[in-house]
């Protein structure tokens, strides 16, 4: 069993313009990922687009794995033509997820736009714990989702840049705001997020020593760490983020 | 049916092997292919000390291709000693080690150290040579002849390839003066320096600005060097650039390549290697061709006047 597989796409359904839920049924036995891994998905068998696209898996089971895509460039509009009953080309899991979360009540989640994609499985895999906090942040509403499964932590904040739904605020100046009111900074922080949301919320961790892990983003080639073309900087040397991430803990950086 | 191919004194079961920097040092493919089907695997670029490599992004995709300033990162020839070589010997693959340097003395002493470690050395002589004003070695004859000159007393053991660069204004002319130093072997092509720019924001798509063009988009450029090389030399050939099928390689070995090296293909398809090499024996079957070597140059060509 290796990490190359073939999946049945079995259902498409658009979530909204321009957001697709893909619901994958692999052929074969295949690894099961953990939260905050990702599988690189072969757009189409011709060479325009060529490389492979990198996707957080959003959801899985025994049977299935589900994909969150936005549409942005050659490779998810041609994602985003595929017929239900086509066979996908993906590989994966690949890198490092998010840890276990070990003490929900301390855990707060922060996800920004299409974030979501990578904690949600981290969120739907502790629904019942109630405990955790959700900061959930995008520019409006209409690039918010699921808001109905995930509001059943209990304790989900919404901001929007633009006051259109939930706080006008961003997830950086919630999350600042939710520190804040704990008496203890014995906090949990998974985030993930656009880069700059990711740098500024690792800079706030390291301000208040908090414990945290981030999932990154960097563009990529191979998935398996041979090109040496997904690298973050690190005060150890340059990670490869297909590798030694996506997710990093914030002592490491 | 034989497969078989040699460089030098090397013999490689098949003539398909890894392109550097493609490949990592074996063991990230390994979970997708036996490396023990592989002609031979060829390393990423290896210097005397470690090197950081290029800022981000340092991957773009353009048409049937894709651009990288990787900057040559790679783990120094301590670490690949120590960490990365003793996984490699466990297969029965011949293990080639791509180098680079800043001065001829740097390839020497690598050279120096690796020679009895491995099968074989490839000079990545796209390098500035900064002795002489950081003119790349690939593109000065001089320095060029003088290299390949000296690493050839060097080595005692390891055969010795010389990785030429598509920016050399005639490449077959390089390709003989390394026959002439006494390279057992050539390869080609290098990637082809390029840029791309985001309209939008105005900026370069690397941070880098310029990066190596590689995949199906250089293969046609690749496939003309070779065989304008073939028309010069007598060594070898290790034929690349845009290999993503059996089909290509074969190409490129009509054109005049002894070997095959598959690079940009194995992101796409993890193992392009090894059903690279199950398609050229499905080529030979169906034209009922028992050795290779058959194969090497075999294109048929004529010129007409009008
Ligand atoms: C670990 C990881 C997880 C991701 N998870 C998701 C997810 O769950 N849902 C989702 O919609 N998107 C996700 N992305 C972003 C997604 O990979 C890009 O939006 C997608 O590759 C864009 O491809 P394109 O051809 O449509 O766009 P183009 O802009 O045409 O792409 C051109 C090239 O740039 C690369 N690229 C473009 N944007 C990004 C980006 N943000 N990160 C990395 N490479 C990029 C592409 O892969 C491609 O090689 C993830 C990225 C990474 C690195
Ligand atoms: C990500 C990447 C890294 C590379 N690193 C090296 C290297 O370290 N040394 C070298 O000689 N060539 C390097 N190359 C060039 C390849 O070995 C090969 O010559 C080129 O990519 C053309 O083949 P392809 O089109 O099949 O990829 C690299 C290519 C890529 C795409
Ligand atoms: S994508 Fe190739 S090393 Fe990470």
């Amino acid at each position: 069993m290796n990490r190359h597989l073939v999946a049945t796409l079995k259902e498409k359904i658009q979530i909204r313009e321009g957001y697709l839920l893909l619901k994958l049924e692999p052929l074969n036995d295949f690894i099961k990922p953990g939260p905050g891994q990702f599988y690189l998905i072969r757009p189409s068998e011709s060479f325009d687009p060529l490389l492979r696209r990198p996707f957080s898996v959003f959801d899985f089971s025994e049977r299935d794995l589900e994909f969150f895509i936005q549409i942005k460039g050659k490779g998810t509009k041609t994602i985003g033509q595929l017929a239900a009953g086509t066979m996908l080309d993906l590989i994966g899991p690949l890198g490092r997820g998010f840890p276990p979360v070990n003490e929900p009540e301390n855990t707060v989640i922060v996800a920004g736009g299409m974030g979501i994609a990578s904690v949600y499985s981290v969120i739907k895999r502790n629904i019942e714990n109630r405990g955790l906090t959700v900061i959930y942040g995008a520019r409006t509403k209409e690039q918010l989702f699921f808001l109905e499964e995930i509001n059943a932590v209990g304790n989900l904040i919404v901001c929007t840049d633009d006051g259109s739904l939930g706080r006008k605020a961003t997830a950086l100046e919630a999350l600042e705001e939710a520190i804040k009111e704990r008496s203890t900074n014995q906090l949990y922080v998974f985030c993930c997020g656009p880069g700059p949301m990711n740098k500024a919320v690792l800079d706030l961790l390291k301000r208040y020593s908090i414990k945290g892990y981030i999932s990154f983003e960097e563009r990529m080639a191979c998935g398996v760490g041979a090109c040496l073309g997904c690298v973050k900087e690190t005060p150890s040397g340059m990670k490869r983020v297909c590798t030694e991430g996506p997710v990093f803990s914030v002592d490491e950086l | 049916m034989n497969l078989e191919v040699k460089i030098g004194r090397l013999s490689l079961k098949n003539p398909v092997m890894t392109a550097s920097g493609t490949f990592g040092y074996g063991a990230e493919y390994s979970e997708f292919v036996d490396l023990n089907a592989l002609g031979a695997l060829v390393v990423k670029g290896i210097s005397l000390e470690p090197r950081q490599g290029n800022p981000t992004p340092r991957i773009y995709e353009t048409p049937c291709g894709m651009l990288n300033s990787i900057g040559l990162q790679n783990v120094g020839l301590r670490r690949f000693l120590s960490e990365k070589l003793p996984f490699l010997r466990k297969f029965n693959t011949p293990v080639i080690v791509n180098i680079l340097g800043d001065s001829i003395e740097e390839y020497l002493s690598l050279c120096q150290s690796l020679d009895p470690e491995v099968d074989a050395i490839e000079l990545n002589v796209s390098c500035p040579n900064v002795k002489k004003g950081g003119i790349s070695f690939a593109t000065d004859r001089e320095s060029l002849k003088e290299l390949v000159g000296k690493v050839r007393d060097t080595l005692k053991k390891a055969i010795l390839i010389v990785k030429l660069s598509p920016v050399a204004s005639n490449i077959a002319e390089m390709a003989r003066l390394c026959e002439q130093q006494g390279a057992d072997a050539v390869s080609m092509i290098n990637t082809i320096p390029a840029m791309a720019i985001d309209i939008e924001t105005r900026r370069p798509r690397l941070a880098n600005i310029i990066g190596g063009l590689s995949g199906p988009a250089i293969k046609p450029i690749g496939v003309r060097m070779v065989w304008q090389t073939y028309q010069s030399v007598k060594i070898p050939i290790i034929g690349m650039g845009g290999i993503m099928t059996a089909e290509d390689a074969i190409e490129y070995i009509l054109a005049g390549a002894t070997c095959v090296a598959v690079g940009t293909a194995n992101f796409v398809n993890p193992s392009a290697t090894v059903e690279i090499i199950q398609g050229i024996k499905d080529y030979m079957i169906r034209n009922k061709i028992e050795n290779i070597k058959e194969l090497i140059g075999g294109v048929v060509w004529e010129i007409r006047d009008r």
